[in-house]
């Protein structure tokens, strides 16, 4: 059998096996997957929203300035810094502790430096969280004078879904007391 | 046997008309396939991925009402998907490790990807001779169905590659 008798049979074949009507309902299928992966990739693409919120967090430097020994001579200064007296807020599955970091680092086993929000049907209780929160610190001006850095470290428990974990972070800066949030996550 | 109305079927002619058109020389031809395989190339290898790089990452981030943010920055989209925890980025890597691994540290690759990246940033702002917060901020958006365990490796790796500045993506309520 030469090569263009079996050409000429294999083109035979083709065109016996195209010819039956059946082909049709694979090509239907195939052309409908394919429309159907354009159509949600179209689809997606409609829906992704233009524009998103952030909540901010901020992750604590060591300051460490460099000498900037050019023309312009730039000079790059704390502008807040964490200390014993900075208060944190932990998140459980039951409650808020809060409190000044040395209560939870140099005086753990002291119990009158640590304060306690429990939830309220299973949600935090953000509202007395933070009338808390400024009584506490309202005391501390006036007892032992210290000021408010503007700074806490929030520290979720690891169980903590993430949804909340980002609107407690939102209303501890929009709260009148704190600007920067530092979760924990990033002081390891 | 051979149907009547054999030739007439739309597959035929369209075969036909095909085999008509292949059997003469035509410059015009490819241009048309190329004009469309052109298209491909820039909206879906281009101008889609720049614009939104939200295509292809599976995340659905919290309704919630917080200041708007420009994209532009180093945008990273943390996901579940098969028992891994997915991290896609704006331009496209992705990383991913065991949900069951409970680890505390981001992997050492994506690390050096952040690492790189805020290289770049500090090259290009020390060449520019001007800052701009929104390309030096990293912005996680953060599945819902994701645990604050699962954001750790996450920010441990940004504090790694010394990003002070990041935040998570919400999506906007409309009223």
């Amino acid at each position: 059998m030469t090569a263009s008798t079996t050409l000429q049979s294999k083109i035979l074949r083709t065109k016996k096996r195209l010819s039956n009507g059946l082909w049709n309902l694979p090509q239907i299928i195939l052309a409908s997957m394919g429309l159907m992966v354009i159509l949600s990739f179209l689809l997606r693409s409609i829906s992704v929203a233009g524009t998103y919120g952030l909540v901010p967090a901020q992750i604590p430097v060591l300051s460490e300035p460099i000498e900037d020994t050019t023309y312009y001579n730039f000079i790059e200064t704390t502008q807040r810094s964490l200390a014993l007296d900075t208060p944190v807020i932990f998140l459980t599955e039951d409650s808020f502790l809060f409190g000044e970091l040395a209560a939870f680092t140099t005086n753990l086993s002291s119990v009158r430096n640590k304060f306690i929000v429990r939830h309220v049907e299973g949600a935090p209780n953000l509202r007395q969280l933070l009338t808390d929160l400024e009584r506490w610190m309202y005391t501390r001006l006036s007892e032992r004078k210290i000021r408010n850095s503007g700074v806490v470290i929030f520290a979720p428990t690891e169980e903590i879904p993430s949804p909340i974990v980002i609107q407690v972070v939102a209303a501890l800066r929009n709260s009148t007391l704190f600007e920067d949030v530092i979760l924990a996550g990033g002081m390891m | 046997m051979r149907s009547p109305n054999a030739d007439n079927r739309p597959w035929v002619q369209s075969v036909l008309r095909l085999k008509e058109r292949l059997g003469e020389a035509a410059q015009w031809y490819p241009f048309p396939a190329m004009i469309g395989f052109a298209l491909v190339m820039i909206l879906g290898g281009h101008l889609l991925t720049d614009l939104n790089p939200r295509l292809g990452a599976r995340v659905d981030v919290i309704p919630f009402d917080a200041p708007r943010h420009q994209d532009g920055g180093i945008w990273l989209g943390v996901y579940a998907s098969g028992g891994q925890l997915n991290i896609v980025t704006s331009d496209r890597r992705r990383f991913s490790w065991s949900l069951s691994d409970n680890q505390v540290t981001a992997s050492q690759e994506l690390t050096d990807y952040l690492k790189q990246r805020t290289y770049k940033e500090a090259y290009s702002t020390a060449l520019k001779m001007q800052t701009n917060m929104t390309q030096t901020t990293a912005v996680i958006a953060v599945d819902q169905t994701l645990k604050y365990a699962h954001l750790q490796p996450v920010i441990y790796a940004l504090a790694q590659a010394g990003i002070s500045q990041y935040g998570f993506e919400t999506r906007l309520i409309r009223r």
